[in-house]
């Protein structure tokens, strides 16, 4: 990735290649934006990370960049609206399941309409490339009605952000820019233009004036027909825009119609087969571009229209209710022909095999499939949990105390998610952020339940939606047992902060979740160490016959964010092979994947032997704990890497 | 003109770094480039790519069977990606394996390194492997071994990437004082190409 120091130089015309994300990211400071609110979630994550780091350099131009990391989305984009409300240049950042979390506030706002620009940056990730659903937020733009800026490549991102601040004061709307995994996480030469202050209008009083912003009947009433009627003049406004533009081309069979990340995949099979059919390209399909859209339709009117998206359809089910409206005669094809599909991402190659389905061409060349002989060398490697994580020695001990069998676990998203894989199975359920209170209240309710119920619970996760669960289970009296993994960072996503987070300056505050535990009046509350087993054993066996709620919060900090400050221990964690009886708890209990088979050595009986491999081990010791026959031994890091 | 590497390995062996220096290469050489790479759930240990394509390119993606060339980290993750590669492309592979945690847990152990590269004959014909990770140690630093497979790499007939244009790059993405020990690993993976090649 580039260096801050040139991504953020206040310098224009020169050429960098970028990350989507930090293209972006200078985008908005291009942009004089002076607050950014967000709530981390891949692929949008390295938005506000850059930012973020950057902000001394920032400060160092004169660049006065207001970062917030809010708890969640919901109170993220109402803190930006707050803060546009006063006339400044505020953006909202999320992944797409963020928008659903402020989908409330959103619904509502975008009536209302802000005062200094705002525009929310939301990124998909087709493919579920690290998400828990799929899902095209361009529906959104039209129960919301807010315009939507779609831009096909990371290039486009970083200029589109500009003009949707345009957009967004001129008509005093919210704007959605719409990115996607493979173009925040694309790498792109860019050219970068001036850097623009953002303006502190202190002096001029700006008056919110409550008949528009108190959201009553009688106003939302107004606010409805305001914003239908900006619709239209959005609509007028950009018919002339650059974004939505024509090419022309020499052949006339075909006429493509294409919108965001598809016209490049579009673009690129095109020239791969030498062909040259007219492209409507559009940057910004909502508000629909009627006039555009229908002039292209009547210059094409012997072609075959071809709907080029990436996603659900939602633009060819409107350039065919276009189409109908206005008569048009010809054939309009796209998803039901199989042009592009309906889940996963688009590529080159499923884009050039559904051309094959209407148009003749020739074939891509053929995919190789690899032989079974071939597929067996060829292990997985999914994603585990660390060597030397905390979420590990919490579920060993949660294993221990609660039998994996007798017990119904409703968990969360975050790292601890990835204990759900067996050996440590920490887990039934799992659908949302936060929805593990909710659905282990409800679990706890329903007639019939035999086993008792945990739920399980990131630090970031609590205060983002994890609060409201807690008091509601609290209040109606469920009983179940919380374990809140506490690991000090919001360590899934990439280390952002959170209100419990480990902080290094005294300036700021940390909260704590047991705090917030005793004041919702939890009556069983206990904090224990991952690190000590044995305690936690015990004490999650009183917590688990508690009547009602109890919480447990187990502490450790996430390995990869304290060995990066404190560096790793001085002593590891060594088996004595010749002692080691082959039993294999450490395998089988906690599958570290710094515990591997020794190739050279085996047991009097010759069964293999564990070792440890020292360039993976982080030296938490929990492996120790877990050997029935204390052949794991502590020892000076230094003497067993010199063996 | 048009010219595209894939890269392929596990978390944490530097395939990012080694992006960043062909794209800054590609860069002073005025090229359009266009790419695309794993940030995200796969954490430390989980298998990553990254997609370097320059010249007249849209998509960041690589067409399976469209790469110039399939530059491996590892040999197990050369074979996962092996369907990138032209079939009249090239593949570096390192032969260093990285074994993975669920052996631990189904007792197999890592697959036989004929066996891969056997296997990855049939995608492409070309294929040059050494141990890079060894190079890298003896040289007194086993992570450098991607700058040992960019080296390598560098030696590949055709490729639009000038060496001087590479040096550079390698330049600007380390510090004053680790650079000359990367400029070393770099000719070392250049020589290994020429020696095996030759
Ligand atoms: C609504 C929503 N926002 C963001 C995300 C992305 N996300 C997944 S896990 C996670 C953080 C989890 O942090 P924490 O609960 O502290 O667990 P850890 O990863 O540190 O174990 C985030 C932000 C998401 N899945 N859904």
């Amino acid at each position: 990735m580039a260096r801050l120091e040139d991504i953020f130089e206040n310098v224009s015309g020169k050429d960098l290649v970028l990350l989507g994300n930090e293209a972006i990211a200078r985008g908005i400071v291009e942009a004089g934006v002076a607050g950014v609110f967000t709530y981390p979630g891949t692929p949008s994550s390295e938005i506000p990370n850059t930012l973020h780091a950057a902000q001394p350099i920032l400060k160092k131009i004169g660049y006065e960049l207001y970062l917030e990391w809010s708890t969640n989305e919901a109170v993220a984009l109402e803190a930006a609206y707050g803060f546009s409300l006063l006339g400044h240049r505020s953006i909202f950042v999320c992944k797409h399941v963020g928008l659903n979390v402020a989908a409330d506030p959103f619904m509502t706002l975008v009536n209302a309409g802000v005062i200094g620009g705002l525009v929310l940056i939301v990124a998909e990730d087709p493919n579920m490339h690290s998400s828990q659903n799929e899902q095209d937020n361009r529906w959104y733009t039209k129960i919301s009605n807010a315009p939507m800026f779609e831009p096909s490549d990371a290039r486009e991102a970083k200029s589109m952000i500009i003009d949707a601040f345009r957009v967004s004061e001129k008509y005093q709307v919210p704007v959605i820019l719409r990115t996607l995994t493979r173009i925040s996480h694309s790498r792109v030469d860019v050219p970068l233009d001036p850097i623009i202050f953002p303006e502190f209008r202190q002096t001029i009083a700006i008056e919110i004036d409550p008949r528009r912003f108190v959201c009553v009947p009688s106003t939302a009433r107004q606010n409805k027909q305001r914003m239908l009627q900006i619709v239209k003049d959005i609509s007028n406004y950009l018919a002339e825009s650059p974004w939505n533009r024509v090419e022309m081309g020499t052949d006339h069979k075909f006429a493509f119609i294409a919108c965001g990340s598809a016209y490049i995949y579009l673009k690129e099979v095109l020239h791969k087969l030498g062909l040259n059919y007219p492209i409507l390209k559009l940057g910004v399909s909502h508000p629909f571009p009627k006039k555009k859209v229908s002039q292209f339709l009547k210059q094409c009117s012997t072609s075959t229209i071809v709907v080029v998206e990436e996603a659900d359809d939602v633009l060819e089910t409107f350039v065919k209710k276009l189409a109908f409206e206005t008569g048009f005669q010809n054939k309009i094809i796209g998803r039901r022909e199989g042009i592009t599909p309906s889940y996963g991402e688009l590529t080159v190659r499923k884009l050039w095999n559904g051309f094959l389905n209407g148009m003749e061409i020739t074939r891509p060349p053929e995919e190789a499939t690899q032989k079974s002989s071939e597929v067996e060398l060829i292990f997985s490697r999914p994603p585990v949990l660390c060597p030397g994580c905390p979420h590990r020695a919490t579920f060993f001990a949660l294993n221990k105390a609660v039998p994996r069998r007798h017990r119904l676990v409703s968990t969360d998203i975050g790292c601890y998610t990835l204990g759900v894989a067996p050996p440590l199975s920490a887990g039934h359920v799992c659908i949302c952020m936060g929805s593990s209170l909710g659905i282990a209240s409800g679990l706890t309710h329903s007639p019939g339940l035999k086993d008792p119920v945990v739920s399980i619970i990131g630090d970031s996760t609590f205060w983002h939606t994890g609060l409201p669960g807690l008091a509601n289970a609290v209040y109606n009296k469920s009983n179940l047992m919380l374990l809140v993994v506490d690991n000090s960072a919001t360590a899934m996503t990439g280390f952002q902060p959170n209100p419990s987070s480990f902080v290094s300056h005294s300036s700021i505050q940390s909260l704590a979740i047991e705090d917030a535990v005793r004041g919702l009046g939890v009556e069983f509350m206990a904090t224990i160490d991952a690190y000590n087993p044995k305690e936690s054993i015990k004490i999650m066996k009183e917590a688990i016959n508690h009547e009602g709620v109890s919480v447990i919060v187990s502490k450790g900090e996430c390995v990869i964010q304290y060995n990066r400050r404190e560096g790793l221990p001085k002593d590891t964690y060594y088996i004595e092979t010749d002692r080691c009886v082959g039993c294999y708890a450490c395998v089988h209990m906690i599958a570290c994947p710094a515990i591997m088979w020794s190739d050279r050595i085996t047991t009097e009986e010759g069964k293999p032997v564990p070792v440890i491999d020292q360039s993976l081990c982080t030296r938490c010791g929990l492996c120790k704990e877990v050997c029935p026959y204390n052949v794991i031994v502590k020892r000076d890091a230094e003497e067993v890497i010199g063996e | 003109m048009e010219y595209q590497i894939f890269l392929a390995g596990v978390g944490g062996q530097g395939i990012l770094s080694v992006t960043d220096i062909l794209c800054n290469s590609a860069l002073e050489m005025g090229f359009k480039i266009r790419g695309s790479e794993t940030h995200g759930m796969s954490q430390r240990g989980g298998s990553v790519f990254s997609n370097v394509r320059f010249g007249e390119v849209y998509a960041p993606l690589i067409m399976e069977r469209d790469s110039d060339v399939l530059l491996a980290f590892e040999p197990i993750e050369a074979l996962r990606y092996a369907q990138y590669v032209k079939p009249e492309g090239i593949c570096l592979v390192n032969t260093h394996p990285i074994p993975s945690p669920s052996f631990t847990l189904t007792k197999s152990s890592y697959p036989d390194l004929e066996s891969i590269i056997s296997a990855l004959k049939s995608f492409c014909s070309d294929i040059i492997s050494f141990d890079a990770t060894q190079l890298a140690t003896d040289l007194g630093m086993p992570i450098i071994q991607n700058i040992i497979m960019l080296g390598a790499l560098s030696a590949i007939p055709g490729l639009p990437l000038t060496v001087d244009s590479l040096k550079s790059a390698l330049k600007k993405q380390f510090k004053v004082k680790h650079f000359s020990l990367n400029l070393k690993a770099f000719e070392t993976g250049r020589k290994t190409y020429q020696t095996i090649t030759a």
